[in-house]
């Protein structure tokens, strides 16, 4: 697969798309030893998921954040799994498989906090290519209780309950920070969605006197056919 | 009531014990059970490990063995009992008569249900299915009223179970072929309707297109919820022209609002579909279906609760539970 463009939707009105701006000038190489510190901890802390990923021989995953300008290639490789950091509007190598969806979707599923299958029956995520690649993957993901905190927080265990809290204050924060930008999105789109309603409105109205006028053309027809049936029947007397 | 949970992996099951299921059901990681997806399933070590945690908190485990054996290579499916009997499962759920034969013999003392996948409706067939195989329980196929399934438990000596909550079949339960006209596999032989390997999604123009093999099954508006890419629930262009669904929408079942009268009828246990869901799915109906439950046998409304979320193509339906279309 190489249609780079292929997964690229809108992306959704979040906070993550702001911050996804801000973090713009930081380039890609920065964030590559931080996502494989994560994947090495997760090697760690969950070699149940690698254990089932195994199975899958050299594939490759992309994986979009759609309100980030990052994303992720993750590959499994004669069993062993690595992953590298890209842009998003860069040139792809070469991937079997991709996912793409919002960001804190993306962790929502990583942490088991989301059914995978509510998330892609809503739209809210997207697959496309080695179907079969990706639910190894997601079922892989799923079988572990995966957790942000461990993963990022673990390392010094005394730390551990300040990164609980810290974590469960940033969530809160982002919740409310989401519904807030949710009441911006929709009174942006308020004049529109009204203008939208009236346009309905209007349809349903010509619908409405389209369906009147189709009765009526119904009606006409059958009185013409009645008239052309008695004419035949005068004529045919006639004779 | 018995509630009666999915579970994929041991960490749905953790969800499912933790949300208050009585019984978690799984499955073998090969194709001896009917959801045979890609990085699912339970090794025996795992299950093993599975059946302590439950049975420490005073739960059950049972196992599907519920596809059909294939001539010539039974060896998965009498090993998959063998194994769940040396674990020591509280029962099997099984489809084959061969299967229940070989498991009567065998394993006299291991507990045997007949799974849905046996399609067995009507009292002569469960009988028969107690007769000759000790079967203890029979999981109805969702193709009865809820009148109908009081009716029958008058007329037979087994337990029954009835789903209550998941993804929905064209009523030919045990004997659809449909995916393996379009993959050469099915349900029955091989544990998966629709494989994902036969599966493939495009964006296109705008709309979301599934294919299966060759068949190209649907194409969802943008802003549409979408289902599972099975043929039974594919939209087709009929005489009408216009694209529509000819056998079945996407939707799930959802009996939440029936409880009372499937105690009243005397069902003994209500099964949860789902192994192939994540962790948050089997915690979510979990929960819900625990708190129903209890409110209902005490006597107590039903709080109804809101599966939307969870649901194929966002919608859910009694399905023939409430039959009212004859």
């Amino acid at each position: 697969m190489h249609d780079k463009n292929a997964l690229l939707k809108m992306p959704p009105f979040t906070p993550m798309l702001f911050a996804g701006f801000m973090m713009r000038p930081v380039p890609a190489f920065f964030l590559k030893p931080v996502a494989k510190r994560v994947l090495a901890r997760m090697k760690k802390l969950y070699p149940e998921i690698f254990s089932r990923l195994a199975v899958l021989e050299n594939t490759k995953f992309l994986i979009t954040p759609t309100d980030l300008q990052y994303c992720f290639y993750l590959s499994v490789e004669e069993g062993q799994t690595y992953i590298d950091v890209g842009v998003n509007d860069a040139e792809h190598p070469e991937f079997q498989a991709a996912i793409s969806g919002p960001m804190i979707d993306l962790l929502k599923l990583l942490e088991g906090r989301v059914d995978g299958d509510a998330l892609f029956f809503s739209r809210a995520l997207n697959i496309e290519g080695d179907t079969e690649a990706v639910l190894t993957l997601r079922n892989a993901v799923d079988s572990a209780d995966v957790s942000l905190v461990d993963i990022l927080g673990g390392p010094v265990p005394f730390m551990k309950p300040g990164f609980d809290k810290l974590f469960s204050k940033i969530g809160s924060f982002f919740e409310y920070l989401e519904q807030d930008f949710e009441t911006v999105h929709r009174s942006i789109l308020l004049p529109i969605t009204r203008h939208m309603d009236e346009i309905d409105k209007e349809l349903d109205k010509s619908e409405d006197r389209m369906k009147k006028m189709d009765k009526e053309l119904v009606r006409i027809k059958a009185s013409l056919r009645k008239k052309q049936q008695s004419n035949h029947k005068f004529v045919g007397g006639m004779q | 009531m018995e509630l009666v949970c999915p579970a994929g992996t041991p960490a749905s099951l953790r969800a499912a014990l933790d949300a208050g299921a009585d019984v978690v059901y799984v499955g073998f990681r090969d194709e001896t059970n009917a959801r045979n997806f890609p990085g699912l399933n339970f090794s025996p070590e795992e299950l093993e490990e599975s059946l302590e945690k439950a049975h420490d908190m005073g739960r059950q485990v049972y196992v599907a063995i519920n596809t059909y054996p294939q001539a010539g290579n039974l060896e998965p499916w009498y090993r998959a009992v063998d194994t769940a009997a040396r674990i020591g499962v509280d029962a099997v759920i099984l489809a084959d008569i061969g299967l229940l034969d070989y498991a009567k013999r065998q394993h006299p003392e291991l507990r045997r249900h007949l799974s849905v996948q046996a399609s067995a409706s009507n009292p002569e067939a469960i009988n028969f299915y107690h007769s000759a195989f000790d079967v203890q329980r029979v999981v109805l196929p969702r193709v009865l009223t809820v009148h109908e399934i009081a009716e029958l438990i008058k007329e037979i000596d087994v337990e029954t179970e009835v789903f209550a909550f998941g993804g929905m079949c064209v009523m030919a339960e045990g004997r659809c072929s449909l995916s393996s006209y379009a993959t050469g596999k099915s349900p029955n032989m091989n544990g998966v309707c629709s494989p994902a390997s036969h599966v493939e999604y495009e964006q296109r123009r705008g709309k979301l297109v599934s294919r299966l093999g060759e068949f190209t099954i649907n194409s969802f508006p943008n802003e549409e919820a979408a289902g599972y890419p099975t043929l039974c629930k594919g939209r087709f262009v009929g005489h009408t022209g216009e694209p529509s669904y000819l056998f079945e929408e996407p939707t799930s079942l959802n009996v939440m609002m029936l409880l009372p009268e499937l105690i009243q009828a005397g069902v003994k246990a209500l099964k949860i579909e789902g192994r192939q869901r994540g962790k948050a799915y089997v915690y979510q109906v979990v929960s819900g279906y625990r708190k129903a439950i209890d409110a209902a046998m005490k006597g107590e409304p039903v709080p109804l609760m809101d599966m939307g979320n969870i649901t194929e193509g966002t919608r859910s339906t009694a399905g023939a539970y409430e039959k009212n279309w004859r």
